[in-house]
């Protein structure tokens, strides 16, 4: 494919993805919207949020590897003790994070 | 323009998930080198769709030999879920002009819509409007530069830096998610999300976890009440 050619690519799909992001505020930004819709906003939310933790260490790229799965859950249930213990979010991240990487170059 | 409290906070809130931010866009200034995109096209796609997801998708089905119609349209399909997030928002923007909300909402992506709901569920969320921007204009350097750094690298970056790099993300949001549970039905939104989007992803690569998500929040809205 040429340059023009992928230019116009992100034309379309760039515009296309603004629609998607704009038009809620545009239609409903303006209104409150009522109790079951606002649970239904945050439960998706929650959702959304735990998706993305398990699809980022069960399969980074969409590829599933056991042994990497099993480093990075280490490391995830340690930052997890360390937070429980310390209450410092950033020691509890980049301790876990620390452990996963000296685990991947050991083993 | 002033810079608020708030929106300092927001930069501040944003630093610990850059690095799996940078990573992201690392791999696709790659793989989009890899698929033979010209370095300016590599940019003005990150520019304009400013989501990884569809990157990515838009690359596969590019390699395939897929016409520009297909591409512009899986571009399109991959990021449905800023719909949901940009709903969810628009509640906690409602005294912002609308002006600002259309100029602001290119940067809608799950990073900064997660960290701005937690933001809204404290005591006192202050002015999430700036708090979102906090969190979005860092963010800004962060993919166009490893897009930069990705086309740059080709092929040749360090395995264990890529590895530990792409955990930060995770973990992060992880820790976010321990200190916000808040009821049973929200432990059943989190775990739910956890175990069904890999599954779902696997079988709709690109829509699982955007099924999985409104599914799931559908489900047990309706189940509360």
């Amino acid at each position: 494919m040429t340059l023009n050619q992928w230019l116009f690519v992100a034309l379309g799909a760039g515009v296309g993805t603004y629609i998607l992001r704009a038009a809620p505020f545009l239609l409903t930004g303006r209104y409150m919207l009522g109790g079951r819709a606002l649970k239904f906003l945050i439960y998706t939310a929650m959702s959304f949020f735990a998706g993305v933790v398990s699809k980022s260490l069960i399969m980074w790229k969409g590829e599933f590897d056991a042994v990497e799965l099993l480093i990075k859950l280490t490391a995830l249930i340690v930052a997890l003790a360390l937070y429980a213990r310390l209450k410092s979010v950033l020691l509890s991240l980049f301790s876990g994070v620390f452990l996963a990487v000296a685990l991947k170059y050991f083993m | 323009m002033a810079v608020s409290n708030d929106f300092r906070r927001g930069m501040r809130v944003c630093v610990p998930a850059l690095p799996t931010i940078f990573t992201i866009f690392i791999g696709y200034g790659m793989a989009a080198q890899m698929a033979n995109v010209p370095p300016l096209g590599a940019f003005a796609m990150t520019v304009a769709i400013y989501a990884a997801p569809a990157l990515y998708a838009i690359l596969d089905l590019s390699i395939s030999g897929a016409t520009l119609f297909q591409l512009i349209t899986i571009g399109i399909l991959a990021n449905l879920r800023f719909f949901v997030m940009s709903v969810t928002l628009s509640q906690m923007f409602r005294d912002v002009p609308l002006k600002r909300l259309l100029l602001w909402a290119q940067f809608v992506a799950m990073t900064p819509f997660l960290l701005t709901f937690f933001q809204s569920r404290r005591e006192e969320p202050g002015n999430l409007f700036d708090y979102y921007r906090g969190i979005s204009v860092p963010m800004i350097p962060a993919i166009i530069g490893g897009t930069a750094v990705g086309i740059a690298l080709g092929g040749n970056a360090p395995a264990e830096l890529i590895f530990g790099a792409t955990l930060f993300m995770p973990i992060y949001f992880s820790l976010l998610l321990a200190i916000d549970i808040k009821s049973r039905y929200e432990m059943a939104a989190v775990g739910l999300g956890f175990t069904l989007t890999p599954f779902l992803e696997t079988l709709i690569p690109g829509w699982g976890m955007a099924i999985c998500a409104v599914g799931i929040g559908l489900t047990l809205s309706l189940a509360e009440s």
